[in-house]
Parts: C-alpha cells; sequence; structure tokens
C-alpha cells in the first residue's frame, strides 16, 4: 500500500533545507548515462503510457520540446514526477529519490538536441475555424464556452499535436472515463442525459444537458447506460485548405489560462 | 447509444447561474446560501422553518464529507440549486450533491511552501459570480474555478507569501466586483482590501487598511511602523445596497504585543471600515481598540439591522468585539450610540460618549506579565454572530477567560513572525487548567437596545462556533468538547445535542435539498449535515 507520507519524506530526504524552503533550486546529482537509462526503464513502465514511448505525448505533454508548464528546474520535475499535477490526470509517484532524479535525466535527454513540434497552421486563424465550427458550444477556453466536452484551456500543454489531430477527426478513438456519457430514463418516465462525472454503487452525478449537476439515485432510475464514446462528432474531410492545420495550430497554443493570448 | 441530445443541446450559451441580483435578493430562495453569510447584512438568519422546536428531536445524520486534511476546518460552504461547494483545508474546492454529499468534482491546489500563515492552514470558504467561483488561497493567490466542471479559468497572484501575506477570508461577490483583503497580520504585513475583476482577475481598487503618507491616519503610526503595521483582513464583510457601502472588520496591529514601537492610535486596525464598493473610497471608520496591545482583532462579522433606536427607525450595526464590549453603531455615519462589555473586562473603565474606551494603564503588557480580561482569544473571535429579528436578540458565543499577557522584544525580518512575546494562557483546557481564573464559554442573547444579557448558555468548555438562528425559532451552534447543538432561541434551553467526535470551528448554516431543510456544521475534519427523519 502507498503510505501518504512517503513521498513528502523521500523528497526531505535529498532536497537540502535551503531548497525546501525555496530559497534556491537544487540540480539533479544523478546525471551519467547510467542514471538516463535507470530512468528511462522507470520512465516505460510507469510514464510512457500518457507521454509516448519517445516522449512524444500522446495523453499527456510531449516532453521532447524542452518546454516544461509546471517548472523547467530539475527540482521542478522532481516535485512534478513525485507529487503529480492537481487537477490534471498526472498523479504521484512513489519512487525514491535516486529513482526520481534518475526520471528526470531522463526525461531532460528526451529534448536534447531536438527542436520543439511546430504546428503548421496559423492559430489565430485556427481560432476562426473554431468558433466557426461552433467548438465553443462544448468546450471551454479560459472560462468561456460549453461544458459538454473537455475543457480545452491548457489542451496544447497536455496533448501532443498528433494528439490533437486525432481527437478532431476520430474523437471516439480515445475517451477518458470523465468524458463518458450517460442516458437514464427514471422510473416517471422522465429522460435525463449528460456528462458523466461521478458514479458510485447507488448514484450516479453528472452535468446534464442543461449544464446543471445533477444527481440521481440509481434506485429511482428504470433505464441507465454508459457511452463510452465520444459525443462529439468527427470532422475527417470537414475543413477546406488549411483549415485544419490551422485549428491544430490554435489547439496547440492553448498553453493555459495565464498564458493563452490567442484565445483572447 | 450515442446521445446525440446532449450534443445538440450544447450549442446554446447558457445565462449565468449566480447573478449579483439572486445574492441581493437572498431570502427570495431561502433553500440556498449564496454568500458567506447567506445574506448581505450577516445576520446568520435563515428563514427556513422545517426544522423547528417542536421537531427537532427528529434530527437525524444525512451524510458526512470526510476532507482528506487534517488542518482545521472553520470553511462554510455554499448551496447553489442543491450543490454543496466546500473547501477542503487548505485550498482543494469539491462540488458535491446537496441531497446525498456525492462528489460531482474536485479541484487541487497545492500552496507554495513559501507560505507563513498564523494560525493553520485554513480557509474560510468561497465566492461565487456568474458560474465562477472565487477562492483565496493561503499563499497569496485568488482562484477562479468554473462551478460547473471545476476547470481553472484564471490564478492571480494578489499578494506576496514570502512577506507573510496569505488570504484565508472568503471573498464577497457585490455588483461587478470580488471584494477580499489581505491576511498576516502577526507577519508586518500592510494590511488591504482589494476589489477584484472577476472576469480577468485584475484589481481595479485597493484600500490599505494601514494608511501611508500623506494619508489621513498616517499621523497616528510612529516614524516607519507603518510600513509593518498589520491590519488583517480575516473575515468577509457586509454590504448594505442602499446606502451603498461595505464593512469590513480589521484586524490587530503589528506587533500584537508591544505597543512601544508603534506608538499612537494605530488606524484603521482594531476598526470597522466602511467602503464604497465601486471606487474603494473612506465612508467612515470606528476603531474600537485604539493603540490595542493584547491583539484584539475587529475580526467580527459586521452584522446590519434596521430597527427603532430611541423612538426612530435606523440602520444599525451591532459588534459584539474581541475587546470584550458590545457596541451599536449607525452604519450610515459610523456615529456610536452604545456600548457596554458583554465579558468580564479588566483593560478599560468603560467607553466614553465617543464608543472610545477609557484604558487602564496597568493592563498594558509588561515583561513579567500582567492578567488581563478578556483573554487573548478575546470575549468572542471570528465566528459568526447572529441576529434575529423575530426575537430581536443578538447572539454571540462568549469567552469569559484570562490571559497573562507578555511584552517582548519584536524583531522584525521580511515574512518571519513579528508579535513581540505570546501571552500565557492562549487556550482554556478545563481538564488541566487548576489556576483560579480558569474560565469558560457561554452563547449568550443580548438586547441591542441595553446590551444586557437576555439569556445564556453556559458551558463548561469554549467554543470556536458560530451561530445560525432560524425560522423555526432555533439557534444552532456548536463546541470545541465536539458538541453541535440546538437552543430554544427565546430562552437558551437546549432543545436537541449530539457528539459529533471532534471540535467545531465554524459557522452553522442551513439549506434545502430535495424540498427539505437539512443544516451543516463542521467538526473534526468533516462536515456532517443533518436533516429530519423521513
Amino acid at each position: 500500500m502507498r503510505h501518504p507520507l512517503l513521498p513528502a519524506l523521500l523528497l526531505a530526504a535529498v532536497v537540502p533545507a535551503s531548497a525546501q524552503h525555496g530559497h534556491a533550486t537544487l540540480s539533479n546529482p544523478y546525471t551519467s548515462s547510467e542514471d538516463v537509462a535507470a530512468g528511462g526503464l522507470i520512465y516505460r513502465s510507469h510514464c510512457a503510457i500518457c507521454h509516448g514511448l519517445k516522449g512524444e505525448g500522446g495523453r499527456g505533454a510531449d516532453l521532447t520540446t524542452g518546454m516544461f508548464r509546471h517548472g523547467a528546474n530539475d527540482d521542478d520535475l522532481y516535485r512534478t514526477i513525485s507529487e503529480g499535477i492537481p487537477g490534471t490526470e498526472m498523479p504521484g509517484t512513489f519512487f525514491n529519490g535516486r529513482q526520481l532524479w534518475q526520471i528526470v535525466a531522463y526525461v531532460r535527454s528526451l529534448s536534447e538536441g531536438r527542436a520543439a513540434e511546430q504546428a503548421n497552421g496559423d492559430p489565430i486563424k485556427g481560432r476562426a475555424v473554431y468558433r466557426a465550427k461552433g467548438c465553443g458550444g462544448c468546450h471551454l477556453v479560459n472560462g468561456e464556452g460549453g461544458r459538454m466536452g473537455p475543457d480545452l484551456s491548457q489542451v496544447g500543454a497536455q496533448r501532443s499535436l498528433g494528439h490533437l489531430q486525432m481527437s478532431v477527426t476520430q474523437p471516439s478513438a480515445n475517451v477518458l472515463p470523465q468524458h463518458w456519457s450517460v442516458s437514464a430514463v427514471t422510473k416517471g418516465g422522465k429522460k435525463i442525459s449528460g456528462l458523466r462525472m461521478n458514479e458510485d454503487t447507488f448514484s450516479v452525478q453528472l452535468l446534464d444537458a442543461d449544464e446543471r449537476l445533477v444527481s440521481l439515485s440509481k434506485a429511482d432510475l428504470s433505464q441507465f447506460e454508459i457511452d463510452r464514446n465520444s459525443s462529439m462528432p468527427a470532422y475527417e474531410g470537414q475543413f477546406k485548405g488549411r483549415e485544419f492545420d490551422d485549428l491544430i495550430a490554435y489547439l496547440a497554443s492553448l498553453q493555459g489560462p495565464e498564458s493563452n493570448s490567442a484565445a483572447e | 447509444m450515442r446521445i446525440f441530445g446532449l450534443f445538440l443541446s450544447c450549442a446554446f450559451v447558457l445565462t449565468a447561474q449566480v447573478t449579483y441580483e439572486r445574492i441581493l435578493n437572498a431570502d427570495k430562495e431561502p433553500g440556498n446560501w449564496l454568500t458567506y453569510s447567506r445574506t448581505y447584512d450577516s445576520n446568520h438568519y435563515t428563514p427556513l422553518d422545517g426544522i423547528h422546536r417542536e421537531n427537532i428531536k427528529n434530527l437525524e445524520l444525512k451524510w458526512v464529507f470526510q476532507a482528506a486534511s487534517l488542518e482545521k476546518f472553520e470553511m462554510t460552504p455554499l448551496i447553489v440549486d442543491g450543490v454543496v461547494y466546500a473547501v477542503q483545508m487548505p485550498n482543494d474546492i469539491v462540488a458535491l450533491d446537496a441531497a446525498t454529499g456525492r462528489r460531482f468534482w474536485e479541484y487541487k491546489h497545492i500552496p507554495d511552501s513559501k507560505t507563513n500563515v498564523c494560525c493553520g492552514r485554513v480557509n474560510r470558504g468561497l465566492a461565487i459570480l456568474g458560474d465562477t467561483l472565487y477562492m483565496g488561497t493561503i499563499d497569496g493567490k485568488l482562484l477562479a474555478v468554473d462551478a460547473k466542471t471545476g476547470a481553472l479559468v484564471f490564478a492571480r497572484q494578489l499578494v506576496d507569501p514570502t512577506g507573510g501575506y496569505s488570504l484565508t477570508v472568503a471573498p464577497l461577490a457585490v455588483k461587478d466586483k470580488i471584494i477580499l483583503g489581505a491576511a498576516g497580520g502577526e507577519y508586518g504585513i500592510r494590511g488591504r482590501v482589494m476589489a477584484i475583476d472577476p472576469k480577468t482577475g485584475e484589481e481595479i481598487w485597493r484600500f490599505y487598511t494601514i494608511p501611508g503618507p500623506g494619508e489621513p491616519g498616517h499621523e497616528t503610526w510612529s516614524e516607519d511602523s507603518w510600513e509593518r503595521g498589520g491590519g488583517s483582513i480575516w473575515v468577509t464583510g457586509s454590504y448594505d445596497p442602499e446606502l451603498n457601502l461595505t464593512y469590513w472588520g480589521v484586524g490587530n496591529p503589528s506587533p500584537d504585543w508591544n505597543g512601544d514601537v508603534r506608538l499612537g492610535d494605530n488606524l484603521y486596525t482594531d476598526s470597522v471600515i466602511a467602503l464604497d464598493p465601486d471606487t474603494g473610497k473612506l465612508k467612515w471608520h470606528f476603531q474600537f481598540t485604539p493603540h490595542d496591545e493584547w491583539d484584539w482583532d475587529a475580526v467580527q462579522l459586521p452584522v446590519l439591522v434596521d430597527r427603532e433606536w430611541e423612538g426612530k427607525p435606523r440602520k444599525l450595526m451591532l459588534w459584539a468585539n474581541r475587546n470584550g464590549f458590545f457596541y451599536v453603531l449607525d452604519r450610515e455615519t459610523g456615529e456610536f450610540l452604545h456600548g457596554n462589555n458583554f465579558v468580564k473586562v479588566t483593560w478599560a473603565k468603560g467607553l466614553d460618549k465617543h464608543g472610545r474606551p477609557i484604558k487602564i494603564p496597568e493592563a498594558a503588557p509588561t515583561r513579567e506579565g500582567v492578567r488581563v480580561w478578556p483573554s487573548v482569544q478575546g470575549g468572542t473571535n471570528w465566528y459568526a454572530p447572529a441576529y434575529n429579528e423575530k426575537t430581536g436578540l443578538f447572539y454571540v458565543s462568549a469567552w469569559e477567560y484570562s490571559s497573562v499577557y507578555h511584552k517582548g522584544d519584536p524583531q522584525y525580518t521580511r515574512g518571519n513572525r513579528y508579535v513581540g512575546s505570546l501571552p500565557r494562557g492562549v487556550w482554556p483546557n478545563t481538564m488541566t487548567d487548576v489556576e483560579e481564573q480558569q474560565g469558560h464559554g457561554a452563547i449568550r442573547a443580548l438586547s441591542p437596545e441595553t446590551g444586557e444579557k437576555e439569556w445564556e448558555f453556559k458551558m463548561t468548555g469554549v467554543s470556536e462556533s458560530g451561530l445560525l438562528v432560524t425560522g423555526g425559532d432555533v439557534l444552532f451552534s456548536g463546541s470545541l468538547e465536539g458538541y453541535f447543538m440546538a437552543l430554544d432561541a427565546f430562552n437558551g434551553e437546549r432543545l436537541w445535542s449530539t457528539n459529533l467526535g471532534g471540535r467545531i470551528a465554524a459557522s452553522p448554516i442551513a439549506f434545502e435539498a430535495g424540498g427539505k431543510q437539512m443544516v451543516a456544521i463542521a467538526a473534526g475534519n468533516s462536515m456532517f449535515v443533518f436533516g429530519l427523519r423521513d
């Protein structure tokens, strides 16, 4: 069983007191080729499922660009890997201090000598495509838009270009459980559908089609179904000229609520 | 099955959920709790009468929210159309179903480790405006979070935690602004109230609770002591829409227990300030404890009451202060109308005709220590008092207790404690404190006209619980012992109580779920919700 205090204790064991109080940053003490290789082994089994075997990104952020949204210092990366990123799908881990530094070393190696992946399109034009296609009806960017689809405010920092492209053309190819839909009929005959936010043995919580938070008791339902597909239509073949590249460039530009200049 | 109806319906943009008008007219929807004190007058009264004196014996536990946190649970939740928005200490937000407690979403914020807070890594609650929740964090940020999904809308650094600043107060949404203030009075901050643009997080105006050079009140600080003069904002203010004034209680001067380094009255510490919410301009102020040397912040809710005063209708403000005196002020002008002590007081002979305390010089802290009533925790503290028009009584959780106040030599270093010694006897413990001066707590009902005690419910220990008075004539409260209790609002007799097994340091609230009245209180590390047996 994972001990809840373990990451903090391990961190305390390897990080000097000055760094713990934020007065200094700490460089990775384990950067040899052996350390990189050891970090790579851990990476393949624990990180690659989201960040890709080569760090190219996917469900998780692209790690080959050398840009790290939650802090680019070694101790920032150490903290991110150890504690995870609140409010995202990135969990914490339970490795010891040396192993964590080895993962940092491997992650650093992914961006050595490689140019950042660049989107080909124009993000400003892409914003117009986003609006014309009505994407904001279901997606939020910095608090503006609908809520039935995933919040896209920092999708550019979280997803690779390939993943963004796939999400637009084949939205049902990779749908996370928090984006599954539910439809239900109460014993009184009322139909309710919405985004499944939480479910337990006796109840389900959803954001309904009118964007109301609704909790249903399963005992009150005559029908209850979960749809694991995306409710977004596939946009494959729906774009003209460079619209698709522009849209992807716009999505890639969305780096978080504090840095979305193209989103204004 | 594809749920096409779902997608089609999202093409329509919905109107904002909680408008300023809804908060302004909160009494039209008593089943909700849309702002820190439910109403802008901070009466901590609910018209709900489903639970009343006759049926309260049928109260039972409906659900529990167990926080994944061991911090003190001082938060008051919001209730919006069947959803409970609560803070999990220090700064996570959860959205729960009001009927069952099941979770819709959770937003996690890990505060920066460079954070100093004097009195626990706590938070007192949220504001909501439109579809967005607003929370101050102990590392000095204002977070805006989507109420439907829990997604971050923006994070704005308002104050610098490395300078001792933090944000623990529940913000107040007034018209098109989010108003809140900074804490950190034990770390030599310069306090402030700020109005924030709810869309962008930009600061619109700022009122310094410690006036700078050239500003009125600056002369009440010797030398450069104003630069680190304290004046925290710990508790949410009130708002009078007719006068267009928002009222905020200001905390103690820094350093707390040595006034020699900050000679003068030290405005606007330990004061209530009346601000124009559109501009942040000061309309009036009233200082309860000039040149405070005991840490008696004006850390209470400004309770706004309209009632007759000497035969004429008048806009009043009722205030039981940490310094042990109960005050009645005219909230249009700040005029002092009445004041008397509501607990034992040995630091002042009384109040003069302007409400200024007539201090007893021997009560000032000394190097050897001097015992003074009330204690450093005060005659009362930050937890909500209550007022009920029907009974006409002002209810307060009172501490009859003393502290020995010592004077030390404060040394200011940026971001660190700056207090000047520490009083002894901070925390009464009825099982270990064998001194003659052992104190006790009480819930007291005061007459606003006379300030006299109409009744009291005496407790063995003390209480950090706020109060809630209801349309069912019930007064809810709690205790550090862990009891959640209901008293008869007319005479203080105990109607019902239960042991929740952890100290209560929060204020009870009431709301409706499924058309039925519920009452919620935080105790220990959990929030408990009660309703009548079906």
